[in-house]
Formats: structure tokens, sequence, C-alpha cells
């Protein structure tokens, strides 16, 4: 008797699991379908799969399938939850990366350091030093900044170390051309009182006041014309999570955008998209504010070619061979030049040569960010010729 | 279609289950049993073959074609009982149609760019495409054959049975290798009960906890070790690198055997096991008892023990196990370093058995547990890297004659520390329940445990599906 009535529970159980696996299963599927398709995710800044068409040739060769099973996890059950779970789960155990990120202390977030790669550094800076021989500029800079990964060591995960990038900046600038003049950004960032604002705690930039930082040091160090009164800082933004929160999903924190920029009274100025074909009287676009990416109100994002004329008119005219770590010093620049361009050699297919014989460039400077230098290879393809 | 996909788990997995077993609550009449079996076998049959078209359309031409092909010889062979010479050529036409296959698809490349290096001759041929699973169904129909022609089997007439011994989704991918005379009467008599679901369900669940959670995760530990190449390896590198290598490729490997196994058994199917933490084990020899048990048996069955096994002089012995240890070598891919590997593995072991092993049966258990582990962990190190220069590296790396550590390798350690001791633990027989002594207990354990490893599952499963595009990147 006893034992049959064993069996009997054992049975229920048995049964219980079975519906209780299928079910789960089935109303998983069915969740992910009464859930209305999202069609962008904002987090990770694409758009979601979709439901794929059939056609014979897509289920031959098997796209269809593929294209199947991303829509089911792109649109599954409160994926972006799960996701976020799962990072919580590996932190708890003790990881601190996540998708190339690490997680340093207060939550600031930092970019894997790039890799020192020889010869890919040696034709750059080859095709740097034949570029500036070649052509008749006068004054020639060269400036690599470090990123946070090596001013903010102390918000570093437990344990992590990193190259150093003052090396790679020193093995760089020994190699460079004697006509080109190498400029230090490593001491003023590091002599830096408050440090944490030197960069973002969700972003890979530097900040303004990162960039007024070394502007300033320049100013004093070349002993030129400069007050700081004639500056004004705004905040603009206090609700900005950047690539190092999309790249790992972690969106913990907020940072504030801040803007340096010289007070109207010191001239009048305008600025010449060559790619949108537009003009404006600001270096700032405040539409970028209400975007994902809101570090694309300086100058609306990063263009291959940007010109800013100044009524300024004292004959010196400024070339600047960039990455987006130019996009918030470069504005600094304006009262002493007449015009300044900006290249961004990652998107300009342009020949050199046009730019170089439209105006009569008194100065060039490359401005990079060290990780940017290391692994780009968009200048080589520029200077080619 | 892979286990641990949405579509397998969400859509493909509970529609099978549905069709399958839907009949069995209308009819209770023995007398249509006959026709239920039919049904379930036509479902499961078309659902293995759907399983398969899944991943690679066309390749199901070329398994249609093999199972026709196999099916009638295999009938042929049993028809002229009376002719050995004709059961013999029809047997060896069997066997080299069948390997032919396997050789074209999966070594003609190699074959080819090795004999054009030899004669200094460049080649243009373009390698086709492996149709997955081959190496898995070739051996299994092989199997068939050999034994109908050794009249261990008894041939199957219905060809939609044979079409789902062939193709059974639960191991037509990786296993386990299943013989046919292991699941020959399962074919045609099989008891599903709720018991065998609630165990195939509770197995099922362990193999996705050990694939998703486990080997994706040290194969991405793996990847943070061996960032800068395998020719710029610390020691301290080198070893972590090689260990979390020999995690992710057990838990994927047994994982996947494992959700097979569940999967068999939900249907009423028993398959072999193929794993029993071979990590644990204490020689070389009990390793490959461990290890891929289906894989060895079959080479025991099919190769070993007919060219003679053990059963004559040594040097034939050797002999026997060199040939059987470079196919080993070879079946798991068509590279080197593969035949290396089994190569390495023939010294070994022809080592133990003739030389020295009486004097490891002498040391203490653990030191000999420590010893086969290293032992294996250089043998992945051949697995791993496919050429022969990354190979020296890597070993130096291992000796210490490449540095001692790099910057990163402690952050590395420090935060995979947890993961690596929960990987160590589930390697070895711990958390597996031997005593039968509260059954009761142990059900509900195992079901809780069950339910939480599945929640995790699907949460690392998508999880990882996180692919942020960053077009803003600069």
């Amino acid at each position: 008797m006893n034992n049959k009535s064993y069996k009997v529970k054992k049975q229920i159980f048995n049964i219980l699991v079975t519906i209780v696996f299928f079910s789960v299963l089935i109303s998983l599927l069915i969740l992910g379908i009464v859930q209305k398709d999202k069609k962008f995710s904002d987090t990770e800044n694409r758009n979601l799969a979709s439901f794929p068409q059939i056609s014979l040739s897509a289920v031959l060769d098997g796209r269809f399938m593929t294209e199947f099973e991303n829509y089911l996890s792109d649109q599954f059950f409160v994926r972006n939850s799960i996701v976020s779970l799962k990072t919580q789960i590996s932190r708890i155990l003790g990881n601190s990366e996540v998708n190339g990120v690490y997680i340093g202390k207060n939550g600031r977030l930092y970019e894997v350091q790039s890799l020192f790669d020889d010869d890919s550094v040696s034709e750059t800076v080859s095709k740097i030093n034949s570029f500036s021989q070649s052509n008749d500029i006068e004054n020639q800079f060269m400036m690599l900044v470090p990123n946070a990964t090596q001013i903010l060591k102390d918000d570093f995960p437990m344990l992590l170390e990193t190259a150093d990038q003052t090396e790679f900046i020193n093995i760089i600038y020994s190699e460079l051309d004697s006509s080109i003049e190498c400029l230090d950004a490593v001491t003023p960032l590091n002599n830096y009182e408050n440090k944490s604002e030197l960069y973002f705690y969700t972003d890979h930039h530097w900040t303004s006041q990162a960039a007024f930082c070394v502007f300033k040091y320049f100013a004093e160090e070349k002993d030129f014309d400069f007050e700081e009164n004639k500056y004004e800082i705004n905040t603009v933004s206090n609700t900005f999570q950047g690539t190092l929160s999309s790249s790992s999903g972690i969106y913990d924190n907020y940072d504030d955008i801040s803007v340096v920029f010289p007070i109207s009274s010191i001239g009048k100025f305008y600025i010449n998209n060559f790619d949108t074909k537009e003009k404006y009287v600001s270096c700032f676009n405040s539409e970028k504010l209400k975007t994902t990416n809101q570090y694309e109100v300086f100058f609306g994002g990063n263009f291959s070619r940007i010109q800013i004329v100044t009524d300024n008119l004292n004959g010196k005219n400024l070339l600047v061979i960039k990455d987006s770590y130019a996009n918030c010093f470069v504005p600094l620049l304006i009262p002493y030049f007449e015009s300044i361009v900006m290249i961004d050699p990652r998107y300009f297919t342009d020949d050199i040569e046009n730019v170089l014989e439209m105006t009569d460039f008194t100065h060039l400077l490359y401005l990079y960010n060290v990780n940017t230098f290391l692994e780009d290879t968009s200048i080589i393809d520029m200077l080619e010729n | 279609m892979v286990f641990s996909s949405v579509t397998f788990l969400t859509v493909f997995l509970p529609l099978t289950v549905i069709l399958y077993f839907l009949p069995s609550f209308f009819i209770k009449n023995s007398n249509e049993l006959k026709c239920i079996l039919v049904y379930k076998n036509s479902i499961l049959c078309f659902a293995s073959l759907l399983f398969y078209a899944w991943g690679e359309p066309r390749n199901i031409i070329l398994m249609l074609l093999s199972i026709c092909f196999n099916f009638t010889i295999a009938l042929h062979i049993e028809r002229c009982r009376e002719s050995l010479n004709q059961r013999k050529l029809l047997l060896i036409f069997a066997v080299v149609f069948n390997i032919g296959l396997l050789v074209f698809f999966k070594y003609s490349g190699f074959l080819i760019d090795n004999v054009s290096l030899l004669l200094n001759v460049p080649s243009k041929f373009v390698e086709p495409a492996l149709p997955i699973g081959i190496s898995f169904y070739t051996f299994q129909i092989l199997s068939y054959v050999i034994d109908v022609y050794k009249n261990k089997v008894k041939v199957q007439k219905n060809i939609m049975y044979f079409a789902l011994y062939v193709s059974m989704f639960p191991q037509l991918i990786a296993g386990p290798i299943v013989q046919y005379s292991v699941v020959a009467e399962q074919l045609s008599k099989r008891k599903e009960t709720f018991e065998n679901v609630t165990e195939g369900i509770f197995i099922f669940i362990k193999g996705l906890a050990k694939k998703t959670i486990l080997a994706n995760t040290a194969g991405s530990i793996f990847e943070a070790f061996t960032i800068n190449g395998y020719d710029n390896l610390s020691f301290v590198s080198a070893w972590f690198a090689i260990i979390f290598y020999s995690f992710q490729i057990y838990f994927d490997f047994s994982g996947y055997s494992d959700m097979a196994i569940g999967l068999g058994r939900i249907f009423g199917f028993s398959f072999p096991e193929n794993f029993n933490h071979p990590y644990v084990a204490e020689s070389v020899t009990d390793f490959w008892h461990r290890w891929h048990i289906t894989l060895s048996s079959w080479f025991r069955d099919y190769v070993y023990i007919p060219l003679g096994g053990n059963r004559c002089s040594v040097k034939r012995n050797i002999f026997n196990l060199f040939v059987v240890w470079s196919l080993t070598g070879l079946w798991h891919g068509a590279s080197w370093n593969f035949l290396l590997w089994g190569l390495y593995y023939f010294g070994l072991l022809v080592l133990e058995k003739f030389l020295i092993g009486n004097i490891i049966e002498k040391l203490p258990k653990f030191i000999r547990r420590i010893i086969t582990y290293i032992f294996v962990l250089f043998g992945w190190v051949l697995f791993v890297c496919t050429d022969i220069s990354e190979i020296l590296h890597f070993v130096k790396s291992m000796f210490g004659l490449t540095g001692i550590y790099h910057l990163g390798d402690f952050y590395n350690i420090y935060s995979n520390m947890v993961m690596l001791l929960i990987m160590v633990l589930c390697s070895t027989s711990l958390f597996a329940f031997r005593s039968k002594s509260d059954a009761k207990f142990k059900r509900f354990i195992k079901a809780f445990v069950s339910i939480f490893l599945f929640f995790l599952s699907i949460v690392y499963l998508i999880g990882d599906t996180y692919n942020p595009f960053l077009y803003f990147r600069f």
C-alpha cells in the first residue's frame, strides 16, 4: 500500500516536471511573439532583427535560418534585463571586464589598451615624415594625447596593469622628423588637480576641461597672448552615456558634457562643412544633445573636412590632421588663426594636395589620441603620395 | 541547428515533443500500438531531417543518398547468405563508398595541399564544404553494415527506421556515436515513460548548462589569455590558457553529449555514456576510457580488434595501436596537428602499456591524477595550435622559456578565479549523486538544481547576444 502511494507520488512529480519544462519553453516563445517587435535597441545602437522574409533561395543557402535565429534572440522576452543580469552575474563572480571594457572603481569605464605594433607605427611615422618634408608649411606640430588608461590609473579594477602610453608616445616622437615639433600633453594632464574630470566615466574621449588644461599649458610654454577670462565654460548636458557604456551595456553612470570656447567679443567666424555643404556660426551643434551620441555636439560629429574662417586677418592658416580628440580642442585655437582646416583621414577620400593648394597654410598640427594613432591606418592611405 | 539556440529550445523541441506524444494520449488500445510506433518514428525521422537541413540544406541530399545506398547494400549482404565471397565484395564496396565520401569531403583539401607541396606544383583545387556531422554518421553507418556482414545484427527492413537511426537528431551532429547493435531493438520497441522524460530533461539541462555557462565562458577566458597570439605567451598565461582550453573543450563536448543523451531519453532511447569525468583519470589509458568513450569503443571494435588487437606479438600489437591512434587523430580534423595529437597518445599509451605502467601504479592516486592531467594539457596544445611553429612556441612558453608573466596575466587570473574553481569542481565527480539511499530527497534536489541551471543557461545564452553597433567608435 505504502509502496503504491510512493509510486503515485513519483509519477505526479514526473508529470509535473515534464509539464513545467515544456510549458516554460513554449511560453518563452509565445511571450517573445506576443510582445511587440522592437525595431531599434537604444542600448546597443542598432536595428534589431525583424522576422526574415521567406524565399526559396534564402532557405536553400541557410540565410533564412540564421536570420530566424537572430530574430528570435533579438526579440527574446525581456532581453535587455537578461543581458544586464548576465553582466551582473559575471561581475559578482569577480570579472570586471565586459566586451572589451574594464569596469573600474566608482564605475569608471576604461577601454582596452591598443597594442604597439612596430611595423605599422614605423609605416605611419615614415609617411608623416615624408609628408612633412614634401610640403612647405613652416610650423609643424604633433600632439599625441594619452587616454584615461594612462592618466587615471587610481580607479583601475584590482590588479589591472596596462602598457605605458608615455613610453609609446616617446618612441613615436623620437622617430619623427626634426621639422615636426612634438607637444607634450602628458605633463599638464598628470599635474592637473582634479584629475577625475579629465575623462568621461562612460566614454573614451577626454573632456573639454582636459583639452583646456593642455591648451593653457602650451599658452604658457609658448608665451602666446592668452587670457583665461576670454574663454567661457558651459555645461551643456548631464545625461551623457558614451561609447564605453554602449560597448559594455553598463549604464550605471551619467556624464556631464562641458564646452569651452572663446567669448564672442574676440571676433566673428563661420564654419564650413565640406561633407554636408552647410555653414554654421557655432562649433557646437546642440541638436546632437538629443541623440544617443551626445559627443557629436562638438562640430556635429566627425567629418572628412571642416573649415573655420575667422575675421582675424593675420595670415596664419592652420591645417589639423586629427581624430575625434581634436573636436573639443580646436575651438580653443580659433582666436589665433585666420582659418583652420580639420581633416579626418578616416573619412577623407579626396587628394590632400587639393587641400594644400586651396589655402596657404602656415601651421600644421597632427592631433591624435594614442589608441587611434596605434590602430588607425587611414592616415597612411591619405599621405600615400 | 544546435541545441543551444533559441530556435531549437523554444520552437523545434517543444513542437517535436508535442507531435510525437500527441496520439499516446488518445489511443490506449494495444492493437494500435504498432501504428503509433510507425507514427512516432516518422515524426522523429522527419524532425531529424529538418534539424539537419536547418543548418545547411544542401547536405541533406548527400545524407539521403548515403542512407539509400547503405540500406540497399545491407539488404544485399543479407540476401546472399550462401556466397561468402560476394558478401565480402559487397562489404568492401560499402566500406570504400562510405570512407570514400568521408575522405572526399573531409580530407581531399588536406591531401591535395600536401601532395602539391611535395611535388612543388601549385594546386587549384577548391575544397568541398564539410557536411556537418559526416564524421559521426559515417561511423554509425559503418557499424551497421559491418555488423550485418558479421551477422551480429538483423538487417533493417524498414528504410524509414534505418533513416531514423542514421539521422536521429539528438546525436546527429556531435555524437555520441551509437553503434547500431545498441539501438537496433529500441528502434522498434521502446517505452516512453514520464520517468524517462523527467530524467531526460534533467540530463539535457545539465548539458545545456555545461555548454552555455561553462564552455562558452572558458572559451572567452582562453581568448583573454591568448589575446597576443600563441607565439607571445608567458609561462603563466600559457598554463592558464591551456587549462581553460581543456575546460572549454570538455564542457562543450560533454555538454553536447549530455544534451544528446537527455533528448534521446525523452523519446525513450537509451544512448551510451560518452564522458566519465576524464580529468580525474589516473593514467592516460584511464583517460581514454573516460573521454569520448563511444569513439574509442568504435575504433576498438572496428579497427583495433579486426587488426588482431593485443592477441598477437608485441610488435604487431604496437603496430595496431599505431594505426588506431593515427586514425583517431585524423578523425578529429584534416590537419597535421591532429595526426600529431593522435601519435602523441600512441606514444604515451605504448609507454604506459609496455614500459612504465607498473611504476605509475605505485605512485599515490593524487600524484597520478596530476601527472595524467598535465600530459593531457600538453595534448591539448597539439590540438589547439594548427601549425608546428605555434606548437613549439606554446610548449616553450609552458617551460618558462619566453618570460614568466605578462602585463595583464594576474588581472586575468584574479578576475576568473571563481569561475576556474567552479570549473574544477564541475569536472570532478563531486556533484554526481551516487548514493541511492534517499531517492526522494535526491529527486527534489535535482529538480531545484535543474530549474536554477536552466534559468542561468537562458541568461547566459541570451546575454551573449548583446551586440552593440559602434559606428561612433572613434
